[in-house]
């Protein structure tokens, strides 16, 4: 197990958030497989149980490439699982032996001592939320984005055993919503939506998203990063070149590329509209 | 000797008997208790004089000594025979943390009936610090699953669940049959008295066990309306289930207000 100040910095990609037809999917799983350095990636519908089933069919073959390729795949769940049917999906998975991430509490109550890793979703601010985790089989730990690095940092140091990971880059999803903007949109209710995510453009999102600041390159200083005891950065599935994005960062992490010049790059690729909530 | 545990309501054992299925058995449904939220001890002693059963207390920044003020709120309460929670609500990052831990500890010392909580870590800390002080989950925490709510039963130990406001009373219903830890709702004193009225019955027969008077409604003057919830729950109480239109109804739970 690495610790803190020694080994390397980690990439995962994040579960995607928006309604993407299966052949973009298929596409981004595909580049993630092949080309990009990338870890751990984290899929699955996080946001909305309805969406999950226009998908289905394509997981078997996108983990079994992955997995080919080297790299883990964790099952993310759902953030706000509501529905009788989206208990039920969660609390299946929640009861498999596969890693999962889990993003709502109640999956923790039939997950027995297997290992988890717990996803920004969770209400996790402080060291002694995340040692009752820990001691529950969490073996990672992806930070809210509320929460501050320093904060972060001083969870890592004081939960050890747990692997923390930070959402890099990009606009991330602080809270999954009960009701749909897509649907609000569109003038029709959740339950008759229609899917009119999958009508609309990048930037409409059913998330409440909070931008990370691309400027605050503070954070992605290696050395910096190392001291804090973080030990995975995690990208969002977004409409952006991941292989070019995921190389970018690890040259970086590597110490092969200067953070002035990374942080440019990294500007020109990571143009991306912030999510209209 | 005011005992932390007996001090509370003790409810049927097993699964709800609330409500319509009460009348049904021949039994009286239990009265819903009646918590109100303060934020000083000039409102915990307008909310006791009022009628709640439950005051649940939150110290303002202007409170300097957590400790000292504990003890005098928590004696007010109890020589009414009444009880007391500390809110202690909230995220706390790691450096907030220890402050949160140092009012946990206060509340025990001062002998308070129990936690308005919602953070893990912030539960986590009252577990092993005062652990026979009773933790109820916050409606903040938004636990309505069986299964949220079951994790905070059975890992931490809460012993009530408040329910949002904005929870339907089918999906109240349908959630107590669920569960086997007492629930709280959270009820508005809307102006519109008669709707707060039919909810409050419609509350009952959905099996809650207490209700928690939303913080805003309470900016119309404290008193008047922990007196008009007051009325009107002792009314339920009564077995007087009166129609939505009922206008004295109305006028029991908002008083001269109205």
């Amino acid at each position: 197990m690495n610790r803190p100040g020694t080994g390397r910095i980690e990439l995962a990609l994040g579960p995607f958030t928006r309604n993407w037809p299966k052949a973009r999917l298929l596409d981004l799983y595909a580049a993630v497989a092949d080309e990009a350095p990338i870890d751990r990636v984290y899929l699955g519908e996080v946001v909305c149980g309805k969406r999950a089933t226009l998908t289905d069919g394509i997981w078997p073959v996108v983990v079994e490439r992955l997995r080919r390729a080297g790299k883990p795949v964790v099952v993310s769940l759902l953030a706000r699982p509501t529905t009788a049917r989206e208990r039920w999906l969660t609390t299946r998975a929640a009861r498999g032996e596969d890693l999962v991430e889990v993003n709502e509490i109640g999956a923790l109550a039939v997950r027995g001592a297997r290992p988890f890793v717990a996803g920004p979703f969770l209400d996790v601010h402080n060291g002694a939320a995340l040692g009752l985790l820990a001691g529950r089989g969490c073996e990672s730990w992806c930070a809210p984005p509320a929460l501050a690095f320093e904060d972060v940092a001083a969870i890592a140091r004081a939960v050890p055993e747990v692997a923390v990971e930070r959402l890099v880059l990009g606009d991330v999803p602080a809270a999954v919503l009960e009701h749909c903007g897509h649907a609000d949109r569109h003038g029709r209710a959740r339950d008759g939506c229609l899917f009119a995510c999958g009508e609309e453009s990048e930037a409409a999102g059913t998330t409440d998203a909070a931008a990370w600041p691309t400027d605050d390159l503070d954070t992605l200083d290696p050395g910096r990063l190392a001291a804090s005891g973080i030990r995975r950065l995690r990208l969002p599935a977004q409409s952006f070149d991941i292989a070019a994005v995921a190389e970018l960062l690890r040259r970086l992490l590597d110490g092969a590329l200067e953070r002035p010049v990374a942080a440019e790059r990294l500007r020109a690729l990571m143009d991306v509209q912030p999510l209209a909530g | 000797m005011h005992d932390a545990e007996t001090a509370w309501p003790q409810r049927r054992a097993g699964r709800p008997v609330g409500g319509v299925r009460a009348l049904s058995l021949g039994l009286r449904p239990d009265p819903l208790e009646l918590v109100c939220p303060v934020a000083g001890i000039r409102a915990l002693r307008a909310a006791l004089e009022a009628g709640a059963d439950t005051v649940c207390y939150a110290a303002s920044s202007a409170t300097e000594n957590l400790a000292l003020a504990l003890v005098e709120a928590v004696g007010y309460a109890h020589e009414r025979g009444r009880r007391l929670l500390l809110a202690l609500d909230g995220h706390p990052g790691p450096a907030a943390l220890d402050a949160y831990r140092r009012a946990i500890e206060a509340a025990g010392e001062a002998g308070a009936d129990g936690l308005l909580l919602d953070d893990l870590g912030v539960m986590v800390c009252a577990l092993e610090t005062q652990p026979q002080l009773r933790r109820h989950l916050s409606a903040a925490a938004a636990a309505t699953t069986p299964e949220a709510i079951r994790f905070h039963a059975e890992i931490l130990g809460v012993r009530r669940v408040a329910l949002p406001a904005r929870m339907t009373l089918e999906a109240i219903a349908t959630l107590r049959r669920e569960i086997d830890v007492e629930t709280e709702a959270v009820v508005a004193g809307s102006a519109e008295a008669r709707a707060t009225a039919a909810r409050l019955a419609g509350l009952q027969a959905a099996g809650i066990d207490a209700i928690m008077i939303e913080a805003q409604s309470l900016d119309l003057g404290t008193e008047a309306v922990v007196r008009g919830f007051r009325r009107a729950l002792d009314a339920l109480a009564d077995g007087r289930v009166p129609p939505a239109s009922d206008d004295a109804w109305a006028d029991a739970l908002l008083g001269d207000r109205h």
